[in-house]
Formats: structure tokens, sequence, C-alpha cells
């Protein structure tokens, strides 16, 4: 009775080929991706989604959207002195938030010191830039953030800019907000999206995900930038007041080169923008661009669907299983145009596969991981040849079913 | 007025308000190097561009040498790089929407990816097309392999005010290319297309911090290359020196103070006091006015040999191996 229910709804040969398919791809896992001769082909590949392609290449690089809610402000590697002169004339301006991304270890001179305290002071919402460093696995904890001295964070936000990243891989991850010992501490962009707009930072937290993938609206083009000694020039800030460029803008303050050659190497990222999306290439964003973004994604309430893991498996398993009962169909049946029809329709659903991976992304920003399944899919053709020629004829009862 | 009349008026409204329309299209201003000037309409008064502006497609742009302007119009990026006047107007026109959808762009890729999937094998074939594109090593950096040798050493602080740039000549179908660069954040602080080999600059009117250091130098251009591009390769034999300079903003009053209280200063003659000067100057690292300094000198005891050795030795010390020659040869 099982047998028949079993049969009638399943094939049980193309099952027992998808499992042995699927086991055979953990054990490779297990046993050999992290064997040191697939080094060069592991590390070209693992920092690498097939997302990645969207971002880098269908992109129309062509067409730029502006992202005009925030303005970034290059000040270069300033001294105190010349930043408090920077954010007293910023402040000049009605923005309507101001991210300082310059970390202010410590004290230096008590002159320049307190000018920056008072500059700072006279920005109502300001957010400041610190740094998340010790963790402690045991109490799930951060130690207090760093590089932001109490002297000017008194009475104002502070916010790391850690990103979440292995030390030179592509940034995809931020985390919205961490815990430490002193209490919570949002991340930089999260906390001026949050000054800005307080129920579009709210909809990020109830979303509850420890951490979010970022939706890159755009690159150094797609912002408005400003250089410092334009605001510093006394002539151009006149214009700058005449034409209400930062009032009511996100402004985010911090070192943004002009992505030249021969220019310092200071906060720059690789993202899957970059338009070498594997192998070598020269990072593409800085820091204070990517922080940006992640702004945009929150204030325009862009989040990437990531489709649960349990769910990519089960549509890997199913993808793989009706593969198999096609090739398995056409192995007993057209046994001798196998090959051909198999590895050509292979190739025909690697295509479309990846097309719909790179449609709903693009279209919807809804990502999912097949990796598993497509790996099955390719692995499938040799699984039913083995288990046909091998393991059928060596396990009798298999012949019965 | 009858009910007809009303309607005819009614209905000729819309048509006229289509004929009368305007392009309502604007540019927004993304990004802005050096000053750039623009007028709302053809003769109205020029006034300073700031980013974040946005202009209607009346407006003329003026960008001077070395200021570059990014503008968003709808939403194609341009890059104005080169000097000169841009009416947006024509501009807005000359853009062509070159957008592809999503589907071509995907099996554009996909083609592309069968076309060229034979890399190495290409690069093989066709290894000539390819040699250019990477070298290995780079150009010696002595003093005599930059293409470009400086007449005049303007290094170390240099005073408020006008400052006198000179290098030899490299060709008369040439043009320099002169800039200075914020020495820690490589940002272009002035940047400037020449013919003459000579270049008066007053220093004070740029946005220099004082005491910050900068660098200068000049790149070399054929006349037929204007635009102003980044050199990708920092090639030495298409220009001179990168000169380090640091702008001393509270001047160099108090220097001489104490060697003009000195006696041997006050029994010294003219020649010898000058000789003093330049070397306090040249010790405290004004070398352009040491510089100043010792031609002050030679110019008052023009066949005294030992001003013209010693003025020689100082240009070697400063790296002008060129010009200490018609001093130490002397």
């Amino acid at each position: 009775m099982g047998m028949a229910f079993l049969r009638k709804f399943i094939a049980p040969h193309a099952l027992i080929i998808t499992i042995l398919t699927f086991l055979f791809i953990w054990l490779f896992q297990i046993f050999f991706f992290s064997r040191h001769f697939l080094d060069p082909f592991n590390n070209g590949l693992r920092d690498y989604e097939i997302t990645d392609i969207v971002y880098s290449q269908f992109r129309n690089s062509q067409s730029v959207q502006p992202i005009t809610e925030v303005v970034l402000v290059n000040c270069g590697l300033p001294d105190r002195g010349k930043l408090a002169q920077l954010l007293d004339r910023i402040s000049r301006l009605e923005p309507a938030v101001v991210g300082l991304d310059i970390e202010l270890a410590g004290l230096k001179t008590p002159q320049t010191d307190s000018l920056l305290k008072a500059a700072i002071d006279k920005n109502p919402r300001m957010v400041l830039a610190c740094r998340l460093v010790s963790y402690d696995r045991q109490s799930d904890l951060f130690d207090p953030p760093i590089n932001c001295d109490p002297y000017f964070s008194e009475g104002k936000k502070t916010a790391f800019t850690n990103f979440v990243s292995e030390d030179t891989s592509i940034i995809r991850l931020f985390s919205p907000g961490e815990m430490t010992i002193q209490g919570p501490v949002p991340a930089f962009a999260v906390e001026i999206a949050r000054q800005f707009a307080p129920e579009k930072a709210e909809k990020l937290m109830k979303r509850r995900n420890p951490v979010e993938r970022i939706w890159y609206s755009g690159n150094q083009e797609h912002f408005i930038k400003v250089e410092d000694s334009l605001l510093l020039n006394d002539a151009t800030f006149q214009n700058f007041l005449n034409n209400d460029v930062l009032k009511g803008r996100i402004v985010m303050i911090g070192y943004v080169g002009n992505h030249q050659p021969g220019e310092p190497e200071i906060d720059r990222f690789f993202t899957p923008l970059n338009p070498r999306y594997t192998g070598k290439s020269y990072p593409d964003m800085y820091g204070l661009e990517i922080h940006a973004n992640i702004a945009a994604m929150i204030l325009r309430e862009q989040y990437i669907y990531q489709i649960p893991k349990w769910a990519e498996e089960l549509l890997g398993w199913l993808f793989c299983y009706f593969n198999v009962l096609l090739f398995h169909w056409i192995y007993v049946h057209v046994r001798s145009t196998f090959h051909g029809i198999t590895r050509l329709i292979q190739l025909l659903e690697l295509a479309f596969m990846f097309f719909l991976i790179a449609l709903f992304f693009y279209y919807f920003r809804i990502q999912f991981n097949l990796t598993h399944g497509i790996l099955a899919m390719v692995l499938s053709y040799d699984f039913i040849m083995i288990y046909e020629s091998l393991i059928k004829e060596k396990i009798k009862i298999l012949q019965k079913i | 007025m009858t009910a007809r009349t009303l309607l005819l008026l009614a209905l000729s409204l819309p048509l006229c308000t289509a004929l009368n329309a305007q392009p309502t299209a604007q540019f927004i201003v993304m990004n802005i190097t050096g000053t750039v000037r623009y007028c709302e309409k053809p003769g109205a008064e020029q006034c300073e561009l700031v980013p974040g502006q946005t202009l209607g497609p009346e407006s003329i742009v003026t960008l001077p040498s070395g200021s570059t302007a990014r503008l968003l119009f709808e939403d194609q990026s341009i890059s104005l790089k080169e000097a000169g006047n841009y009416p947006l107007k024509s501009l807005a026109a000359s853009q062509t929407p070159a957008s592809t959808s999503f589907m071509k762009r995907f099996f554009n890729y996909v083609y592309e990816g069968i076309v060229n999937t034979s890399g190495s094998k290409k690069i093989e074939e066709y290894h000539e097309l390819y040699i250019p594109q990477s070298s290995g090593g780079i150009k010696g950096f002595a003093g005599g392999d930059y293409g470009i040798a400086l007449t005049r050493p303007v290094a170390g602080n240099l005073p408020e005010g006008p400052v006198v740039f000179e290098w030899f000549t490299a060709g008369d179908q040439t043009l320099y290319d002169f800039q200075i660069i914020d020495f820690q954040t490589e940002g272009l602080l002035f940047k400037a297309l020449l013919r003459d080999t000579s270049f008066s600059l007053d220093l004070s009117k740029l946005a220099i911090e004082p005491g910050r250091k900068y660098y200068w130098y000049v790149q070399l251009k054929s006349l037929g290359e204007m635009a102003l591009g980044f050199p990708l390769v920092d090639d030495p034999s298409m220009r001179s020196p990168k000169v380090e300079v640091v702008m001393s903003g509270k001047g160099n009053s108090g220097l001489m103070n104490s060697l003009e209280a000195s006696p041997e200063y006050l029994e010294a003659g003219e020649s010898d006091r000058l000789l003093m000067k330049a070397q306090v100057f040249e010790e405290a690292q004004y070398i352009y006015e040491a510089n100043e300094t010792f031609l002050k000198a030679i110019e008052l005891h023009p066949a005294d040999p030992v001003l013209q050795r010693v003025y020689g030795a100082f240009l070697v010390r400063q790296g002008l191996w060129q010009s200490s020659q018609k001093y130490l040869r002397s």
C-alpha cells in the first residue's frame, strides 16, 4: 500500500538519484572545498554572487537616477580647526541632519577642540561616527565603541561606521544595530535615517533582521558632492546660502576622493557595483558613499528580500528532482540521444535560471540562492549514469522498485 | 459671450498651452572642481555655480581651464572637462538617450560571454594589441630623467604674494599643464594649461591653508592634446620633478632679526649681507626667497666669481643641475 502510494506521487529512482547527488555535494563541500589545491578557484568564487552581475552588468549605467536626499561633503583629511569651520558653515545652511564620518578620538589642543565642540553643538541633529572593536562571544556584547571622545559626543547621537564583511571582501551587508556593554548602538546610516525620518527607520527595525543586504542605488555619479573648499570660500559659500542647496537635506561629511588613479587608498571598499565582479580589481566605493546608499535604501524603503534558507534548499531539491525525472525518462526511453539532449537542456536551463535570478533581483529585489539546485542539476546527468550502470546493477533490491 | 464661444475658448486653451510649452527639464549640478560660473540666460550677469543647484535650459555654463563640472540632465550624466562656454540648450539637444532594456543588456552580456570566451588564446594571437596595456618596471627617477627641468627653485616655505614658476622649454609645439596638488589628499588645488615656460601666480588668491604641504609640477602636453585629463601612468619623462612647498602664512619677517643685529652683518659689505640673508633663508627652507636674494646679489655684482659659484652651488643643492652650469662654469 505504502509503496503504491509512493509510486503514484514520487518516482523512487529519481528520488534516490536526487538524494545521492545532494549527498555528494554535501560531502564535496565538507572534504574538498577547504583543500589547498582548490584555493584559487575557491577564493575567486567564494566572494561572488550571481546578483553581483546584475549590479555591475545589467544596470543601465547610462541612466543616472540622482539620490538627492543626501549630499556628500568631501572634507579630505582635515585638522580639527578646519573641521570646526566647515561644520560651522554647514550649520548655517540649515541641513536636516549632519553625519560626520570622521572619528574624533581623544582630545588634541584645547582651542581647536572647544571650537569643534561648539560647531558640533550648533547642529541640532548631528550624528557622530564611532567604531566597534571587541566582541565577546560569550556575552554576545561588544565593548563600548571607540574613537569618539565623550567631550564631543555628550548630548549627541553616536553611531558605528563598521560594515559586515571580511577584510577585503565585497560589502553587501550592514548591521542595523549592535548591543554593547553600555547599551545599543545603531549603524551610522541607520541613525542618520532615523534623525531624518523616524518612521522609515522604524520600518527597518520592524524587519528584525540582524543584518540587512544593502540595495545600492548608485555610485559616485548619483550623489551631489561638495568639496570643502567651496564651502570654506566666502564667495562660493554665499551662493550656497542663496540657493538653499543643503537646506532640509542629509549632509554626510567624510573623505570622498574622486576615484582617480594615485589617490590615497583610504576608506575605500569593494562593492557589487564594481565593473570587475570577480578576480582582481580596485576598490570602487568610498565608505561614505556606502553609508549614503544605506541611508537612501532606508528612506526609500528599498529592501532586498532574501528567500529563507529552507525555502532555497527545498527549491534546490525540487529543481534537481524534476531534472532527474526528465533526464531519467530520456535515459530510459531515448538512450541513444541521452548525452546530447541532456547536455543541451542543462545549458538552456543554466541560462534560464541565471536570467530568472537576475530578473527577480533587478525588478523585485528578491534574492534567492539556487547554487545547490543548479550544481545538482549539472551533476544529475553523471549520477543517472552511475546509478543505472553501477549502483542499480550491484544492489538488486533497487531493480525491483 | 455665447456658449459656443466659451466652448471654443475652452478647447483652444490646451492647444495654446501645448504650443507655448517650453522644455521644463532642468540640469542638476552634481559636482564641481575649481571655479565654474554660469549665467541664467545669454547676456545676463555671471554667477558662481555650486553643487546641488538646478539650472534651466537657457543657462550658459562657463568653465575655466582646470575646472570640471558634472551635470545631470534628465537621467544622463554629463561631464564638462574642457574650458569653454556651454549653452545648456544645445547640450540638452545633443544628449541622445541610449538606454537599453534589461532583456537587451542580458542578451548582450550572454553574447559577449560566448564571443570572448577564449581570452588567453586571443591574447596570444593578437599580442601586439595587448602589449601597450601593461608594462613592468618604472623609469628612473634621477634628476636628468625628468622631461622638464626647472629653472628657478620654488620649493620649501613660500611667501604670500606673487611667485614666479619657471622651467626650461621642451620644444615649440608644446603646452604645459601646470598643477598644484594637496600633498596629503592628492586633491587638485590649481591647474592651468600654459604656452609659456614662466608663470607668475599670486598664491594668496588661492584657497591655500597656511602650514599645509602641497606639491607642484608641470606636465607636457602636445598641441593636439587639449583635454586636461588625468594621466593614467605617471611618466617622469613627460613632466618636471614634483616639488614640495608649504605656504607660509605668517611670513618670514622675524627671520632676519638676529642676523641684522649681529656685528658680522653690520660690518659686512652689501653683497656679503645679501649672501648672509640668502643663507638664513635657505637654512629656514625659504628656498624661493633665498634664490631671489642670490639673484639680487648677482645683479649688484655681476662680475663677482665667488658670488656666481656660491649661487651655482645653491642651485645644485636644489637639484637644478642645468641651471647651475651657467654659474659654476663662469
